[in-house]
């Protein structure tokens, strides 16, 4: 069995390798390998490090606009890749008037029931809608679209629950908010037969995962970088494209818009169907394990599997550095995204030449991706007076880069366990971070003989650029400090984060999944 | 029957009537004969030709005549012509698309739910709650996101204490709100420099230059700004405020500004110097005296202080306002 071709656009199309099967079917939402960044390096790093497995990966995107080229070369155990975009909106069925079944909507009302209050309905519920929406089951996206059945359901759910009170922007919320389901339960029935899935992230990845799951009842293995319920919960309460219909009398400043609610309880439920369906649920530190067990994941099966960089290749880059001090750069290396909140950088950088002339500061990273805030970081270096100061290197490969940077700076608003750090380490440079993720972890280390080996960086609040600026100061200009954060970063990463603790866990994994 | 015939007399006196007003003895009688034949044809055309549309298509047999009558009488000739066309149309289109049924539904009711959590109302509770880290996340969630409602001066230095949270939730919604109205002030200073950079004429270079001193005051106003970066953004007000005072000195307005700048930074004598050039220059006391009284408060000169309260009293004010007024003046 083939997978039909993908109905993208996109000229790489014809370039994707297809096979009848395979051996791990990655599940990857707006990642790898169309977008360069931290978890994308590390599903390269997984692909390549097992080249014993065959691997058919299936990307889902936003739509093809988003994405250009791909930006890895596909490893040559990756047999299989096909691409799907959520909102192309291409595959919509004919408008035709339909009864549709009740019984169906029915069991989409239990479903629904079920997520209100997980505890008190049975499990099952999430299988059999799922089965539900395969082409074989009683509830079509037709149906769902245009028949008189779901007509009543959605009015009905309206009355008994809506909190805001244009049904219009209920009505079409509820439409677009589901629309992606079906056509994710299609390309989990033209999916080649795997022995076994790795969905790197729950959303609509973890949904067509949990849909693989039960389909074809193949073990499943999640893990998951960041929280990806948590971070599009930011995303909806951010948000200015929700209505909210509330009339000033009607509206309680101190409560969430309804449809905005709606918006988040609907990542919520995929999160839970996906941990529901996973064998093994991975984090990459106990903070995040804690919280996938809040949001519904079954406590025995979780566990963390920090990240782990190639130390031979990272550690011959401290013979290339300078001896003496450090170099008065200050790095920031990562994508030019709202979520490195690179301004904080810039804002920082300016207390630092306030006090050390001398100092530059790089950033380093694409910024293909919003180029809009791209544009207002460049403003906001120029309105401070310090656009001469602060360089702007598009994407650079750490190799070369790493060796003539002073200070690593991390100044995100949210990471989970950031490999750039892991591989300033190896090449010898201390981090400043925001205490996000798991950043104190890495840098003060974890209680007992981590933390004995010292910090190797400063963890400051998020969002505090003269805090930033105070810490960077201290290490670049006191040498003792920084050659003392020097050391306990190399010793660091080589004592816990390697890539080959990361693989014999992943291998244990692979193993239970792929007897 | 009776339409052919009806159609054909309208014609017919229409015609007549016509040709009366086109001989050429222009008499107030003829005019009005005219009149009358043309009032009679536009009332067999009102009578005859709603009889030719498909029943479906005229619901309403009065409001119909009414309107073909007053197209036909006061349109002369064009107006019947248009019916004409009109009712053509009306019979060509088939019947089919015309019995396209529409289905009459209720007015919905919309039911309010009951309102499930209790409200975040004054300021003071908002602290509480957002300070009380054992409350439930989603307790002080709601409470950042009503503080959100309270003014931004007021508000920015609660929700920046959040930033530093043990809750990533608190932090990241924190930071969003920071964000965005840091975001908003720094894009109209990308714009207004941008503007200023192009050397506009003097008339908009006095108003770019204002607004920047004020879009900068803002950023220190409502705290989004701090130590060196609060500094550099008094830099920038005192600066634009500068260009934009040499540009038009008698603008009341910057001068306040002046003041406010002036006392934020210490320098009271300069602050009292420009709070009275903006007086002189118009602005209204009672947007002045406030000012002043806090410069002499600071001074120390309290004698003063009671003056301007006591002149002040006339004007309303704000509650907070009025006590202090109330306590100087009755000193």
């Amino acid at each position: 069995m083939t997978a039909p071709a993908p109905p993208s656009p996109s000229p790489a199309a014809a370039a994707f390798p297809t096979a009848d099967s395979a051996d791990i079917g990655l599940l990857l939402e707006g990642t790898y390998p169309y977008v360069a960044g931290g978890v994308s390096s590390w599903v390269h790093q997984i692909i390549r490090g097992f080249p014993e497995y065959r691997f058919a990966l299936a990307f889902l995107g936003s739509t093809p606009a988003d994405y250009g080229e791909m930006k890895y070369k596909l490893p040559d155990n990756v047999v299989h890749l096909e691409a799907h975009y959520i909102h192309s909106g291409s595959d919509k069925p004919p408008v035709r008037a339909e009864r549709g079944d009740p019984a169906a909507y029915a069991l989409v009302k239990r479903l629904h029931e079920y997520f209100r209050e997980p505890g008190k309905h049975p499990h099952g519920v999430i299988a059999e809608s799922l089965a539900a929406i395969s082409s074989k089951g009683g509830l079509s996206d037709a149906s769902f679209l245009h028949s008189r059945a779901s007509w009543d359901y959605v009015t009905e759910q309206y009355r008994s629950h809506s909190r805001d009170p244009s049904f219009i922007d209920y009505f079409w919320t509820v439409r677009t908010m589901h629309q992606p389901l079906w056509m994710l339960a299609r390309v989990a029935e033209a999916f080649p037969p795997v022995r076994a899935y790795h969905s790197v992230s729950t959303g609509y990845a973890g949904f067509l995962a949990a849909m693989l799951r039960w389909k074809t009842g193949r073990p499943l293995i999640l893990s998951e970088h960041g929280i990806y319920t948590k971070e599009r919960k930011i995303d909806l309460f951010q948000s200015e494209w929700i209505k909210d219909n509330r009339d000033p009398f009607d509206r309680d400043p101190a409560e969430i818009g309804y449809l905005r609610q709606l918006w988040i309880r609907f990542f919520e439920s995929l999160g839970r169907m996906c941990y529901e369906a996973s064998d093994d649920i991975v984090s990459l530190y106990e903070a995040n394990r804690l919280r996938q067990i809040a949001d519904g994941a079954p406590a025995a099966r979780t566990q963390s599997v920090p990240n782990g960089i190639d130390l031979p290749r990272l550690s011959a880059l401290r013979a290339l550095r300078a001896p003496g001090d450090p170099p008065p750069v200050l790095c920031l290396l990562g994508r030019v995204v709202p979520i490195k909140d690179v301004k904080t950088f810039i804002r920082a950088l300016r207390v630092v030449v306030n006090r050390m002339p001398q100092v530059e500061g790089w950033i380093a990273g694409p910024e293909d991706e919003d180029p809009e805030y791209a544009e207002e970081c460049r403003a906001l270096a120029g309105s401070l007076g310090i656009a001469h100061k602060v360089k702007f290197l598009g994407f650079q490969k750490i190799d070369a880069l790493l060796p003539k940077v002073g200070l690593l700076v991390l100044s995100s608003i949210s990471e989970a366990l950031p490999l750039v750090v892991l591989e300033g380490y190896a090449a010898g440079v201390p981090s400043v971070a925001t205490d996000v993720g798991s950043c104190r972890q890495l840098i003060y280390g974890l209680e007992g003989e981590d933390a004995a080996l010292g910090a190797s960086g400063r963890v400051v609040g998020i969002a505090d650029p003269t805090a930033l600026a105070a810490a960077a100061i201290e290490l670049l200009s006191d040498a003792k400090a920084w050659h003392a954060a020097q050391a306990a970063g190399i010793t660091r990463v080589e004592r816990y984060y390697t890539q080959d603790r990361m693989f014999d866990s992943y291998r244990a994994l692979y193993r239970k999944a792929l007897p | 029957m009776f339409g052919y015939k009806a159609g054909l007399a309208a014609f017919a006196l229409e015609a007549g009537g016509l040709a009366t007003v086109f001989s050429y003895s222009q008499s107030q009688a003829l005019f009005s004969a005219y009149l009358a034949a043309h009032a009679a044809a536009s009332v067999l055309m009102a009578l005859v030709l709603p009889t030719l549309l498909p029943k479906a298509q005229i619901s309403r047999p009065r409001p119909a005549f009414l309107f073909f009558f007053s197209v036909a009488f006061f349109v002369p000739v064009l107006g019947v012509a248009g019916l004409l066309g009109a009712v053509l149309v009306g019979r060509l289109i088939p019947e089919r698309a015309r019995s396209e049924r529409f289905d009459l539904y209720d007015a919905p009711v919309y039911e309010p739910r009951a309102r499930e959590i209790a409200s975040v109302r004054s300021k003071g509770g908002v602290r509480i709650q957002l300070e009380n880290a054992a409350a439930p996340v989603e307790t002080r969630l709601k409470a950042l996101l009503a503080v959100q409602s309270l003014p931004a001066r007021v508000a920015n230095p609660l929700v920046r204490e959040m930033l530093s949270d043990p809750s990533d939730d608190l932090r990241l919604v924190a930071y969003g709100i920071l964000d965005a109205r840091e975001k908003s002030i720094n894009a109209r200073i990308h714009g207004a420099t941008q503007r200023l950079a192009q050397m506009p004429p003097a008339r908009e270079r006095a108003l770019l230059e204002r607004q920047l001193a004020d879009l900068y005051w803002e950023l220190v106003y409502q705290g989004l700004v701090q130590g060196d970066l609060r500094d550099h953004a008094l830099a920038q007000v005192r600066a634009h405020l500068d260009q934009a005072l040499s540009l038009d000195p008698e603008d009341t307005a910057l001068w306040s500004l002046c003041g406010r700048l002036a006392a934020l930074e210490g320098g009271y004598d300069e602050a009292q110097r420009a709070f009275e050039r903006a007086l002189r220059f118009g602005l209204a006391e009672a947007r002045v005296l406030p000012y002043l009284a806090e410069v002499a408060f600071r001074q120390r000169r309290f004698d003063e202080v009671r003056e301007f309260a006591v002149k002040l009293g006339a004007a309303p004010q704000t509650q907070r306002m009025a006590q202090v007024i109330q306590y100087w003046s009755a000193a």
